[in-house]
Parts: structure tokens; C-alpha cells; sequence
């Protein structure tokens, strides 16, 4: 029998001993994964089943499914409403973002470009400062009445605009801010990403006569597809469940018009009377979607073959 | 040696990153069985003090300034008489239910909380506040005006004592209207007057939807109408309702005193601080900063009636106070709840109520404090109008179907104005009752507390076909 046959190899594993050490060492990830993330979700799953809320503190009890089956036949705003909304500030804002991002990038990675160290400070600096200032920051600068934006875009005879008091400004707003607070990232990834490509590349595109968008198109793109899917599909996952800016902008008004599933969850355990059970199933309805999401986008870009 | 058969002895080094990840899963376990046990109700136990020190702690719900100088001053008196109660305050604690009930899941809320009577009382239908008809009888509550300790009352028991009483009336620039409206009709007139001056004035303007119909409820006795009926049903889109909707809704469509869009009460106050609105309403606590703006320009009165039917604008006329916490809330002894109770008639008596007057501008719930006001006038000079307001006002919902109206008028109104060109005013009523039927369903209310049964849930009551009109929520009220 050779040295490494199959036969072998099978042969050798079947009759190892059964090592318990390497165990051990992977205990304390697990055990925070199940502190920190399997706990919490098993309770959250756990009481979506019930009716824990104010009504029933100390005596709630397992109602199986009704929470979900109210959320899918009855509630306001319905939940094709909320999911529809959720998508449109995740999409929205992940278009926004990952373009600007990459075009600011492709700027600063112009070769020659002089105060390239100035610039990327400059583009910083929405992340330097605390978000939660920014937004309110925003907020201000947004004022129908005393804002800036209206009192500049007033200079150019243009009328002021209800940016918070109209459903379709209202998430537009929503999406400019998250794109203040966001570009400084998707720029530095890209920057990063685009800076990996051999330099060769684009002399030998310039030689067989590409300009600068033909440079990109055939030598950028081409190279770094897998990594614009993977910021573009993370920073989708993540703006998805991003809850500060909906919530200290709007808060889901006017109207539901810019309620997501993260902030309608947490309005529900927050409210006068809180449900916990109700927001325990919009927010596992919320994890759901997001799976199903990802498993469709992987199996298209397979932009988890960056990771693993 | 054959280390692919395992059995090898571990090396120093590999020994020590063992011991280390060991350790380290020993500590994540025992921490979180630690948390665990703490937040699962060992605290739940209640100890008897056996002693004559009291510890309770207080969520103070006190803007900064006036109300916090008033709040101090109290806490040192009640500290001075009581020297075996020690008081534990977290300040800056916002008025609003779920973070006590979040508390009272674990039984952690703490002994005392202020809070508004519409929030008290969804908690005390929930079985966490204590009753306190129990401590205090009506030699105590016979000092306080009807009115506020009818917010505090909810089946008969008095879940609270009130501090201050509030509402909402209708302030006016004596710059651009130099008398105050006697009637709604004179109202809509003088806001007609001043829009027609142009150069961005705007009689009345008024972002529906802002409040989310606290200062809107104020238009539906107007009309002969209420939020809820004698039963606790939602009564907003009955007829009467509807009118109330439809008179503000004309006040963009068809009087131009309003404007459709303004998306926040501080849309409203910067016309009405430039000087650029007839009139805003609003509550006593902004009386300052509008002064500060228009200075002796400034005046209030009630909101005008109905000429034609006699009847009255009735703002909801609600009230801050204190609330004790029960032992399944909190865990709290029977010590505890003695010095809590103890606590509260502290800070709701007249030296506090005269401080919050003097310092904040909170009107008072006890009559005496009220007369004291009145025999001082010069104290603010914009009493008489809020005196003549809460004439006519009514009171302020304190049953647990009142939180989901919030929600349901704001997204009904902001409907309307977003939609006007297919919602009407009527559409928009519809649709308010609409949501709170929804959530009175979600939420499975009336309430089956531990502390008082009322029978099977509103969804029950559907699923058997019960749910009527006149006999749902009757167990409630």
C-alpha cells in the first residue's frame, strides 16, 4: 500500500485518537458566541412565541405563532409596508454610497494628483466627529424654517422644501445624511482595494489606447468586482439594521412613511405599552429576510468566497 | 515519536494557553451565570429591613432648572425630617412607561417614579404601581382640585398623587391681534387678517399630525365629540369627530390661515417667535421662551367656543406625579413602600408646589397653592388666561386603550396632509380608529393583570364574536 493512498489516509483517521485539547481551545469563542449571540436569540425566538408585554409582565405565557400570523394578516403599518421601506433605505443608501465612494476613490487615485494626504483628511472628517452630533448637526441644517439648506437654496430663488415633513423627502433626507456619515468608509476601502491593482495594468491599457474610464472599466472593475461585491453586500446588511440615523431623524415620520424593521421593533418595545413579544418577532421576521436576502446575493456573486 | 496518534505530553507553552483559555471560559461562564441570576429576580426576594434604615431609590423625571431647584429643595427637607430613609436619585429619567416596565421585568424599577398620569395608569393596569387609596384617604386627597386627582384615578383607586396640572391654550401676539378672540369664528378671523398682511405671515399656523394629537384633542368637544367613549371604546370616527377634523383640516384648504407640511411644533413656534403668526398653541411650559420673544406682546386665553353651538374647545388637562411601585415592580418591603409613600407626600405638598410655581411656572394641584397664586398675581401675569383655560378642559385619559392614540391620529393626520388629493378627513378618522382597534387587538388589552381580572383579551373577545361596541371594554373603566 503506498504511502498517502486513500486507503491510508482513511486508514490513519479511522484509528486517531480522539483529541479533546483542541476542544478546549475553542471554548471561550464559543462560549461567548453563546452568551452573546445564541442566548439572546434563542430567548428572542422563544418570546415571539408569547404574549410577554405590559398587559401580561408577570404572567405571560406561549401563544405559538399568533404574534407572526397578526404581523402578516392585520397589523399598521402592514408589513409589506415596513419591508418595502426597509429596502428602499438599504438600497437606496448602498447605491449612494458605494458609487460615491469608489468615485471619490478613483479620484484620489489619480496618479499625480497633488495634496493627496490633504484631501484624505478632509474626507474624514464626517467620521471623526461623534455620529449621533452629525445627525442632529443634519437635522438642524434641514429645518424647513430655520435651516441652512433652505436658506441657501432660497438665494437661487428655489422654495423651501419640507425635507422632514413629506414621506418622499422625509427618506431621501434619511438617505443623504447615511451617505454624509458613510462615504469617508467606502472611500478608504476602495482606495485601498484600487491601490492593489498593479500600476503595470493601467500602463498597459493606456498603451492599447484606453483613456481613464476605459482604464477602469477594463482593468478595475474587472479586478476588484469581488471586493465591491462584498463592501456593497455588508454595507447593504449593515445599513439594513442601522438604527440610529432613522431613529434620531424621523423616528418613522411622517407617518410610518420612514419607519424600517429596526426601528418599528424597537418602537414596539418601547412604546407606552411595550410589546416585547411583537418586537421579538419583527425583529426575528427582520433576520429572516436578511438570510434569505443574502443566500439569493451569494449565490449570484459569490462574494462569500472573500471570506472563506 | 508518532505525533499524529495524539497522547504527545503538552508542551510548557501549549500548557499555559490551556490554563488561559480555561480561565478564561470559566470567568465568561460564571459571569454570565452571575448576570443571569441577578437579573432573574434574586433581588426579587423581599428582605424585611429589620432595622430602622430605609434605603428607596426615585427616577426623577424634573426638567433641568426651575423643577430641579424645586425638586432639590424638597429632597433636603424630606432628607432633614426623615434621617433613617436614605433617597437614591437618578436624575434626567424621561417620562414614558417602558423603561420602568422594562425594569419591572426584573423587578428592578425603582420605589418612586414621576411620571404623567396617562403613563401611570397603563402602568398601574398592569399590576406594578401600588394603590394608594391603601395610604392615603380622602382627608389627604380632599386637598387636591378634583380634576387632577381624577387623572389619578383609574377604578377607584388613586395609583398616584399629582404635583403640577397642565394643558394647552391659546397664546396670541397682542402686536398683531390686540384682543383675544371671544369666539372661533373671531379666531378664524383674526388669523384671515393677519395671513392677509403677506411678507410670510401666517394666521394660525398648526402641523396637525406634530403633537400626535395631544393639542388636536383639544377639537373634539367642539363638536360634540370625544376620544373614548364611557365604555373606553375609540369613538374617533364618529360623526362628531369627523367635524372636528374637517374644521382643521379648513384652516389650509379653505381659510389659508394654515399651510399643509410643517412637520414639527418648531415649525409653528419660529413664525409665532418672529412675530409672523397671530396665534400658537401650545402649553405653559414654553410661556418663557415666547416671552423672551414677544415680550409684553405676548398674552393667552382660553381657546375660543362655538358661537353657534355653545360649545367649548376642551384641552386634555393632564398632570405630573408621583407613583409608588409595588413589590412585584420593584421588590420592594413594606418599609420601602412606607417611606416611598412618605416620600411622595413630601414632594407634592404646598412649600413644593409653591416652588415649582415660583420656579418653574407649574401650575399646582392642591387648591391651596392655587389660592396662594392668586392672592400673588404679579408672580405671572398670564395666570388669569390659563385659569380661564382650565374652566374648560377635560380630562386627560388615563385608561391603557389612551397610548395607542397617539400613534394612530399622528399616522392618520399626517395621511391627510400628505394625501389630501385622495384621503379626506373623513378617510383619515377611519383610519385612526382603525389602527387602534389594530393595536388594542395586538396588545391583547384590557388588561389580565395579576392585580385585577377582567376577563378574556380583546382578541378573545373577537375570535368568540364578543367584540361589540357597547360591551368591550366595559370591565375596564
Amino acid at each position: 500500500m503506498m504511502l498517502n493512498s486513500p486507503a491510508r489516509i482513511k486508514e490513519n483517521v479511522r484509528s486517531r485518537k480522539w483529541d479533546w485539547h483542541g476542544y478546549l481551545f475553542i471554548l471561550p469563542v464559543l462560549a461567548v458566541l453563546a452568551f452573546l449571540d445564541f442566548y439572546p436569540l434563542a430567548f428572542g425566538i422563544y418570546y415571539s412565541l408569547t404574549d410577554f408585554s405590559l398587559a401580561h409582565i408577570f404572567n405571560y405565557k406561549y401563544i405559538g405563532a399568533r404574534n407572526y400570523l397578526f404581523i402578516l394578516n392585520g397589523n399598521i403599518p402592514p408589513l409589506a409596508v415596513l419591508v418595502w421601506q426597509t429596502f428602499e433605505w438599504s438600497l437606496g443608501s448602498i447605491i449612494l454610497m458605494s458609487s460615491f465612494g469608489f468615485l471619490l476613490a478613483l479620484l484620489m487615485n489619480q496618479p499625480g494628483l497633488r495634496g493627496t494626504r490633504f484631501y484624505r483628511t478632509i474626507y474624514l472628517f464626517p467620521w471623526a466627529y461623534p455620529a449621533f452630533i452629525t445627525v442632529l448637526i443634519w437635522k438642524g441644517l434641514l429645518d424647513y424654517n430655520l435651516g441652512f439648506i433652505n436658506k441657501f437654496l432660497g438665494i437661487f430663488g428655489i422654495a423651501k422644501i419640507y425635507w422632514f415633513g413629506l414621506p418622499s423627502t422625509s427618506m431621501l433626507s434619511l438617505i443623504l445624511v447615511n451617505l454624509w456619515l458613510s462615504f469617508p468608509y467606502y472611500t478608504f476601502v476602495y482606495t485601498a482595494s484600487l491601490q492593489s491593482v498593479p500600476r503595470e495594468l493601467y500602463d498597459s491599457a493606456r498603451m492599447d489606447g484606453y483613456g481613464t474610464f476605459g482604464s477602469v472599466r477594463k482593468v478595475a472593475l474587472p479586478l476588484l468586482k469581488r471586493q465591491i461585491a462584498f463592501v456593497t453586500i455588508f454595507g447593504f446588511i449593515f445599513t439594513w439594521n442601522n438604527f440610529y440615523v432613522p431613529f434620531l431623524l424621523t423616528n418613522g415620520s411622517p407617518g410610518t412613511s420612514t419607519f424600517i424593521l429596526i426601528t418599528y421593533t424597537y418602537y414596539e418595545a418601547t412604546n407606552s405599552l411595550p410589546n416585547w413579544a411583537m418586537a421579538s418577532a419583527y425583529a426575528m421576521i427582520s433576520v429572516l429576510i436578511m438570510l434569505a436576502v443574502v443566500a439569493v446575493v451569494n449565490r449570484f456573486t459569490k462574494m462569500m468566497s472573500v471570506i472563506y | 515519536m508518532d505525533t499524529t496518534q495524539g497522547g504527545s505530553p503538552t508542551p510548557p507553552k501549549n500548557r499555559l494557553t490551556l490554563i488561559i483559555a480555561i480561565a478564561v471560559v470559566v470567568v465568561v461562564v460564571a459571569s454570565g451565570i452571575g448576570l443571569a441570576l441577578y437579573y432573574s429576580g434574586s433581588s426579587h426576594k423581599t428582605t424585611s429591613t429589620g432595622a430602622s434604615k430605609v434605603t428607596i431609590t426615585v427616577w426623577d423625571s424634573s426638567a433641568s432648572g426651575g423643577e430641579s431647584t424645586a425638586f432639590n429643595n424638597s429632597l433636603a427637607a424630606f432628607e432633614a425630617k426623615y434621617t433613617n430613609v436614605t433617597v437614591v436619585v437618578t436624575r434626567g429619567v424621561a417620562v414614558g412607561s417602558s423603561n420602568f416596565a422594562t425594569d419591572a421585568t426584573s423587578h428592578k424599577a425603582p420605589n418612586v417614579y414621576r411620571d404623567s398620569s396617562d403613563n401611570a395608569g397603563a402602568l398601574y393596569s398592569a399590576g406594578l404601581v401600588v394603590n394608594l387609596s391603601n395610604y392615603l384617604g380622602t382627608s389627604f386627597t380632599s386637598n387636591f382640585t378634583t380634576g387632577t386627582i381624577n387623572d389619578w384615578t383609574l377604578n377607584g383607586a388613586l395609583y398616584g398623587v399629582p404635583v403640577n396640572t397642565n394643558g394647552i391654550a391659546l397664546y396670541y401676539n397682542k402686536n398683531l391681534v390686540p384682543n383675544a378672540p371671544t369666539t372661533i369664528n373671531q379666531m378664524i378671523q383674526d388669523a384671515k387678517n393677519v395671513t392677509a398682511m403677506g411678507k410670510g405671515y401666517l394666521g394660525l399656523p398648526y402641523a396637525i399630525g406634530a403633537t400626535w394629537g395631544y393639542r388636536f384633542a383639544a377639537w373634539y368637544p367642539a363638536f360634540g365629540g370625544e376620544l373614548f367613549n364611557s365604555s373606553g371604546y375609540p369613538m374617533l370616527n364618529s360623526s362628531h369627530d369627523i367635524s372636528a377634523m374637517n374644521f382643521v383640516w379648513n384652516w389650509s384648504k379653505t381659510y389659508g390661515i394654515n399651510t399643509v407640511g410643517l412637520s414639527s411644533m418648531s415649525d409653528e413656534q419660529a413664525y409665532f417667535e418672529a412675530g409672523k403668526s397671530a396665534f400658537m398653541l401650545d402649553g405653559p411650559w414654553d410661556q418663557s421662551t415666547y416671552q423672551k420673544a414677544l415680550g409684553n406682546n405676548l398674552s393667552v386665553c382660553a381657546i375660543p367656543y362655538d358661537s353657534q353651538t355653545g360649545k367649548w374647545p376642551m384641552p386634555l388637562w393632564g398632570s405630573i406625579g408621583y407613583m409608588v411601585s409595588n413589590s412585584a415592580a420593584s421588590g420592594a418591603n413594606a418599609s420601602q413602600i412606607w417611606a416611598s409613600v412618605q416620600f411622595v407626600k413630601s414632594m407634592t405638598n404646598f412649600l413644593t408646589q409653591v416652588s415649582l410655581f415660583q420656579n418653574a411656572g407649574d401650575f399646582p394641584s392642591l387648591t391651596s397653592v392655587g389660592t396662594y397664586i392668586s392672592a400673588h398675581p404679579g408672580v405671572d401675569p398670564l395666570v388669569s388666561g390659563w385659569v380661564a383655560q382650565e374652566q374648560h378642559a377635560q380630562k386627560f385619559p388615563n385608561i391603557p386603550q389612551m397610548a395607542y392614540y397617539w400613534s394612530a391620529f399622528h399616522i392618520g393626520a399626517t395621511n391627510l396632509e400628505q394625501n389630501s388629493s385622495s384621503v379626506t378627513p373623513t378617510d383619515a378618522m377611519n383610519q385612526i380608529e382603525a389602527y387602534i382597534i389594530s393595536e388594542l387587538k395586538a396588545n391583547n388589552v384590557p388588561y389580565e393583570s395579576a392585580q385585577s381580572s377582567f376577563g378574556p383579551g380583546i382578541a378573545q373577545l373577537v375570535l368568540i364574536g364578543e367584540l361589540t361596541e357597547s360591551t368591550t371594554f366595559a370591565r375596564v373603566v
